[in-house]
């Protein structure tokens, strides 16, 4: 197989989303010696046009989660050759993400994560019901530039004051940039507990990301 | 699968039980319940994504597919009986097939054909809430029916202030056609801040069915049936029934079960109270559009099966189909997509479970208070609904996310509107709804933006509890602008 029909099959298994076929047609393309960069920009470009038909609604939550999945897959075996060489993999930073405490509204920040994969962030997904400790300790572990948190209610959003707080109180406030967004939450609110950056909708939210990151 | 289809008939119970007067039917005796809910613990193991990603979501797909359910941006009203019988047979392929997820076990709770239809057979099919002379009954509403809708209209669950609680649930309650109230989410309780899972949690809900009974007894209907409850688990629901004055067996309780076929242990806890407590509770599902189901034909068969299911887990014959668009319009009942959805799901389960349906003429609308738009968003789903063979629920507006951002004058319009509706063809209202929808189609996203429009204290007399001269004046131009269409309204 040539150079670009190996890259087409990358690019074809992992549209199928699947797990197995991706990590295959990623070795392959190793094995007939293609640049392991190209590779994953072969999968990093197409999961943003899936973002992209997602934002029609042309495609669907689910397809985007599978896809990030079998991404991930691609990933396990175009990375270590990427640290060989040495190449840098581009991510665009690290961002931890959860929704907070007591809220089990969970699409929206699903939603978040997905897109911003798609733009090359590193995320690491809390899921949901996150109480704060968990929060700070998770960013101690992965060393996150971001910390995000959701909330969808009027009630669980203080959560996100509380982890402000709790990080100020620990002396780790200015280690990570806080964005907070969901339902509940305006700029004014936002603004209002010190958080450093707020998005209404998701891709809002991933251009506000990339812009604190290079602040 | 193909076989179990082959043996699936559309059961056509809905002419069967038109007769049957003296018995109306019983919930599961408790001993079956447990029976179902043991199955939590001794069910076969399956891990949540797993579930989502390859049990749940390649079904739906299959499903839509094989029985080409198919949305039609033109035909908002469902007309195509095949289809309706379609959805239905997907929606109880897809049942047996996947089952509910208890996401605490992570095992899966499955149903067998019998046990559904059994209790489908055996159902209520009317309940009375609510006591004294402000009790109503609840029943069964046939496509097309000539039996007005019941209209049960509140905050739902939006936050309000503790300044204007109880003016806005009496705004709602002295509405003459309003048969329930549904509660809002307290934000401040006595000044302080409200926390899920903290006790100042517990109190407000507390609070908040004072203020509810409060607001009921200064519009002169003390018995109506409140609907609760505010609170991110079972506790607060379970303390404001044990209180002095708090939730009554006579009041029902919103039992919400997180998409997709997901039974989580604290559900199953709220349910638990409704069942011992002796209260009604109604299932409200989000099978949300562009989200684990899919795109709107996914998210409906995916409905239609979620009323199905947690009607047996939960014991209770009254349903609430509920389709939230994922990205623009979280749970607008008049954005395109999520109105026509819900149509074909309560068409499906009006023709073939006999359950008691209420659903949203105005869940949310986007626009706010005072503004034509958020009328000409409730009189299109109300249209819709009435016709389709629903009971109406008039809620809050601002996507409900802002604070008291609702009034009664919405549940007025739902009423009003839905009564008018009584008795048309479905073809003539889905013309007129589309009339309807052209009247709000610009203000909705992603391209328009909708108008803030007023809270509350802001377009009603707070002390006499009634709309201010513009806010009237402005929805008797709508109703004028609707009677143009072809409306007649009964006064
Ligand atoms: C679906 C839904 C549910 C589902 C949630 C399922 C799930 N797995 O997510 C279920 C049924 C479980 C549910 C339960 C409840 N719900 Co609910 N729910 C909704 C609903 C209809 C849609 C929410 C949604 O998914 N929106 C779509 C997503 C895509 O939007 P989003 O989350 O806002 O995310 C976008 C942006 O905000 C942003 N974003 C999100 N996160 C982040 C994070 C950061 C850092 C940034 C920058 C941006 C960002 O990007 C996202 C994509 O564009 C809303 C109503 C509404 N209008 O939204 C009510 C709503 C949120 N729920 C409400 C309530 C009251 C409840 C219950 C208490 C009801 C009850 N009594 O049982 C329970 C509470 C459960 C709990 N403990 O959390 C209220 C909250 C009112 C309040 N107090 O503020 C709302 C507003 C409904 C209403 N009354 O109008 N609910």
């Amino acid at each position: 197989m040539s150079k670009e029909e190996v890259l087409e099959k990358l690019r074809r298994s992992f549209l199928s989303y699947d797990e197995e076929a991706t990590r295959k047609a990623a070795a392959e393309a190793l094995a007939a010696g293609v640049d392991p960069l190209e590779a994953v920009s072969v999968l990093t470009e197409t999961i943003r046009e899936l973002g992209e038909k997602f934002s029609k609604m042309e495609i669907f939550l689910p397809d985007l989660m599978l896809a990030a999945d079998a991404m991930r897959a691609g990933l396990t075996v175009l990375k270590p050759e990427l640290m060989k060489r040495k190449a840098e993999t581009r991510t665009l930073g690290k961002i931890l993400i959860g929704v907070v405490k007591g809220d089990i509204h969970d699409i929206g920040k699903t939603i978040l994560v997905t897109m911003l994969e798609a733009e090359g962030f590193e995320v690491i997904d809390l899921g949901k019901d996150v109480p704060i400790r968990k929060f700070v300790e998770e960013a101690q572990t992965h060393n996150p530039d971001i910390i995000a948190a959701s909330a969808l209610m009027t009630t669980t959003r203080p959560e996100q004051r509380g982890l402000i707080e709790y990080l100020k109180h620990l002396g780790f406030r200015d280690k990570y940039k806080v964005m907070v967004g969901g339902g509940a939450v305006t700029s004014q609110y936002a603004e209002e507990i010190g958080a450093d950056g707020y998005g209404e909708n998701a891709p809002e939210a991933v251009e506000v990301a990339k812009k604190l990151i290079s602040k | 699968m193909g076989k179990l289809r082959k043996n699936w008939k559309i059961w056509g119970l809905a002419t069967n039980f038109r007769f049957v007067t003296l018995r109306v039917g019983v919930e599961l005796s408790r001993s079956r319940v447990w029976e179902l809910w043991r199955r939590a613990e001794t069910g076969p193991l399956c891990p949540e994504r797993e579930f989502d990603l390859k049990r749940f979501y390649p079904a739906v797909k299959r499903l839509v597919k094989e029985y080409d359910i198919t949305y039609d941006p033109e035909t908002v009203i469902p007309t195509d009986n095949t289809l309706i019988d379609d959805a239905f047979k997907a929606a109880i392929d897809l049942l047996l097939e996947v089952g509910v997820l208890c996401t605490d076990t992570e095992k899966i709770i499955k149903l067998e054909e019998g046990e559904i239809k059994e209790a489908l057979a055996t159902f209520p099919k009317e309940i009375t809430v609510g006591e004294g002379k402000d009790a109503v009954t609840l029943t069964h509403r046939k496509i097309e029916d000539d039996k007005p809708p019941r209209i049960m209209g509140g905050p739902n669950g939006s936050p309000i202030s503790e300044e204007m609680a109880i003016p806005i649930y009496q705004s709602y309650i002295q509405e003459p056609m309003l048969d329930i109230l549904f509660y809002g989410t307290p934000t401040t309780v006595e000044g302080m801040e409200v926390k899920a899972g903290s006790p100042v949690e517990l109190y407000a809900e507390i609070a908040n069915v004072y203020w509810m009974k409060e607001a009921a007894r200064r519009a002169g209907r003390p018995g109506i049936c409140t609907l609760g409850a505010a609170g991110a688990t079972a506790a607060p629901q379970i303390l404001a029934s044990l209180v002095e004055g708090g939730y009554k067996k006579t009041d029902a309780m919103q039992l919400s079960p997180p998409p997709q076929l997901k039974a989580p242990y604290f559900m199953l806890c709220e349910a638990a109270h409704c069942i011992e407590y002796g209260c009604r509770g109604v299932v409200i599902p989000s099978s949300i559009i562009g989200g684990l189901a899919g795109g709107p034909e996914g998210a409906a068969i995916t409905n239609i099966a979620e009323c199905i299911a947690f009607a047996i887990l939960f014991n209770t014959p009254w349903v609430h189909p509920f389709m939230p668009e994922a990205l623009h319009a979280p749970g607008c009942s008049a954005y395109p997509p999520e109105m026509a959805m819900e149509l074909l799901s309560i068409a499906a389960l009006v023709k073939h479970a006999n359950l008691i349906i209420t659903s949203g003429a105005n869940s949310r609308t986007f626009s706010g208070l005072c503004t034509d738009t958020t009328f000409y968003e409730i009189a299109a789903p109300a249209i819709g609904k009435t016709v389709i063979g629903a009971n109406l629920h008039a809620g809050s507006a601002r996507k409900g996310y802002y604070t008291d951002y609702m009034a009664g004058i919405s549940a007025r319009c739902t009423g009003e509107v839905g009564w008018a509706a009584v008795g048309l063809k479905r073809e003539d209202a889905n013309e007129m709804v589309k009339t309807i929808m052209a009247k709000y189609e610009d203000i909705l996203p992603p391209k328009g933006t909708p108008p803030v429009g007023k809270k509350f204290q802001e377009c009603y007399d707070v002390q006499t509890v009634t709309p201010t001269k513009e806010h009237e004046d402005l929805y008797k131009k709508v109703k004028k602008e609707l009677e143009n269409i072809g409306l007649a309204f009964k006064y």
